[in-house]
């Protein structure tokens, strides 16, 4: 509880942060004032338009991610599960490139968190079927890469049948992942499946815990297994779906929170879900305020950020593990 | 009370009928492959049957809801590896799982079965510890110790022993003694005959699927019968048994 309270208070700090800094300096009194809804005009410009659904943008994918990966390490007992490493991401990636493809984006607002969501819920829907029939990790990752490729193989195609420059930069965009001139209309497309899959997650927690002791035995003390995968894959396609249409593809955050939040709530699946999720949006809140400051001629991709610091961790952690 | 009235999977149990009621332990003897494990599953409603039906306390086991079954009986299966490294504490809270309780919440009712488990299996000086730092013996006792929390009137244990030394099977098969003394039931899977003879109040003998006997020590204890069974050789006298070595030929 006190580590929620600590993580929770930090992404409220990184996010006031994030408003606070940037390329048109803003001394606080003048931020807490646009804040308030009131000061100069453009202050509330820079603030209410950019900075903050910038920051928010950044928060709530990074928490979806972490809140993801945590419930399908719970689920398939593996710290290397995640969306990104199962092939989630790379199949919501696709399908939010086909909507940008065919101009659904565009057209309506729902399109692209949808398209997102449809990818992410086959994806995981396949892994968990999978996870099924095999209790070996290995194949479930396999499958994983498996998917990935396949995926990143019709990205290829789009991308190289793509009608125009414009298209052709935004499907780059999303596939790259970034919250750049995220508006709050964005946020507010993805808002409800983002709810949806943490409510989903968070009621079915306590079967995680439960799968600690293995399938059979998680079944044996009184979970139904069906459901709880169901719970699951549904929990954290909507999470994943929802993420990417706001954020694009961004790797790692999901398999590295967990990580680092196991050893605080004694290795539980259950209580690392939140602490996963605050812990990956604060990573995502600083990682784009440095993204934002570091002086580049482009400016740097959230998601590239992210996978530099992300994939050596999750190098590390393989490498390190014992067993199967 | 469950009942299994000849529950059938094919090519692998073949009508099978027994009954495990509280206040007696009962050991399923038969060797590697006679069907026990899938027999269990199919009677605890956990694996669907061919054949047969099996009851729990009345109720058909297959319909039985998960959380409804795990009260009524506490089923340790052969696995015991954590997929974390939790706590002793929470492993045996995971007993809870089927009152509404979880590691992280348990309730005033969840903390006290926890405590009783806890003790009753001699684990209060390892309740902090983490589970992977224990011993085969002591990850044991830990699941004995879920197992008790629930305070089902059964328990179902597959191999509760297995790979364990022979002072932790003793001490094993002693907790389950006592929670049978108490009142409850039991049903373990053992491959030990001398362990069997001398904690078990009835025998059920499986061999290819089917049950072949079904009694006390005293009447299914049989040299001949352990040929048959398992084909050793070996010598009973009342609860001494001594397997000497495979039948001739």
């Amino acid at each position: 509880m006190r580590l929620v309270l600590l993580l929770a208070l930090a992404c409220l700090a990184a996010v006031i942060a994030a408003c606070f800094l940037g390329s048109v300096p803003l001394p606080l009194p003048r931020l807490i004032a646009a804040l308030a809804g009131g000061g100069a005009p453009g202050d509330a410009v820079v603030v209410w338009l950019i900075r903050l659904p910038r920051a928010l943008a950044a928060l709530l994918a990074g928490a979806a991610l972490g809140m993801s990966g945590a419930a399908l390490q719970g689920l398939l007992r593996n710290p290397l599960a995640e969306p990104g490493v199962l092939g989630v991401s790379a199949c919501a990636t696709l399908t939010a490139t086909v909507a940008l493809y065919y101009g659904l984006a565009g057209a309506w607002l729902f399109a692209l968190p949808l398209a997102s969501i449809v990818g992410a819920l086959a994806a995981t829907a396949l892994i968990a079927a999978v996870a099924l029939r095999t209790s070996s990790v290995t194949t479930l990752i396999l499958v994983g890469v498996g998917l990935s490729s396949f995926a990143g193989s019709i990205m290829a195609l789009l991308l190289n049948l793509a009608p125009n420059p414009f298209t052709l930069t935004d499907m780059i965009n999303w596939t790259l992942g970034s919250v750049a001139n995220r508006s709050f209309d964005e946020i507010g497309a993805a808002a409800p499946f983002l709810i949806a899959g943490a409510a989903i997650l968070i009621a079915s927690r306590r079967g995680l815990s439960a799968l600690t002791l293995g399938e059979e035995a998680a079944a044996g003390i009184g979970l139904d297994l069906r459901r709880q995968r169901i719970a699951v894959v549904l929990g954290a396609g909507l999470l994943t779906g929802g993420s990417i249409a706001m954020a694009g593809a961004i790797g790692f955050v999901g398999i590295v929170a967990p990580h680092l939040v196991r050893p605080w709530v004694g290795h539980d699946p259950a209580r690392s879900l939140v602490p996963s999720a605050l812990l990956a949006g604060l990573f995502l809140v600083l990682a784009d305020i440095g993204v934002r400051l570091i002086p580049t001629s482009n400016e740097l991709r959230l998601g590239v950020v992210a996978a530099l610091v992300g994939a050596p961790l999750f190098v590390l952690i393989a490498a390190r593990r014992r067993g199967a | 009370m469950i009942v299994a009235d000849r529950l059938t999977r094919t090519g692998i149990v073949d009508g099978a009928s027994f009954r495990i009621a509280p206040g007696e332990l009962v050991v399923l003897l038969g060797p590697n492959g006679a069907g026990k494990t899938t027999l269990l599953r199919m009677a605890l409603g956990l694996l669907g049957a061919d054949g047969g039906t099996a009851t729990i306390d009345g109720d058909d086991a297959a319909r039985l809801a998960p959380a409804v079954r795990a009260r009524r009986v506490s089923y340790l299966p052969q696995a015991r590896a954590l997929a974390w490294p939790a706590k002793v504490r929470d492993v045996v809270a995971l007993g809870r799982f089927a009152h509404g309780a979880a590691p992280g919440w348990p309730g005033a009712a969840d903390r006290e079965a926890i405590v009783r488990a806890l003790a009753a299996c001699d684990l209060d000086a390892l309740s902090d510890r983490d589970a992977d730092t224990l011993s085969g013996g002591e990850l044991a006792r830990v699941h004995l110790a879920r197992a008790l929390a629930t305070e089902a009137a059964l328990i179902v244990a597959d191999e509760p022993v297995a790979s364990l030394d022979p002072r932790h099977q003793h001490r094993v098969l002693g907790l389950l003694r006592a929670f049978v003394e108490g009142g409850g039931g039991a049903l373990a899977v053992l491959h030990d005959l001398p362990l069997a003879a001398r904690y078990a109040d009835r025998l059920i003998w499986m061999k290819d699927g089917r049950i072949v006997a079904d009694g006390s020590v005293a009447e299914t204890m049989t040299a001949t019968r352990i040929a048959e069974t398992y084909g050793v050789t070996a010598r009973v006298d009342g609860v001494d048994v001594v397997v000497e070595g495979p039948v001739a030929g």
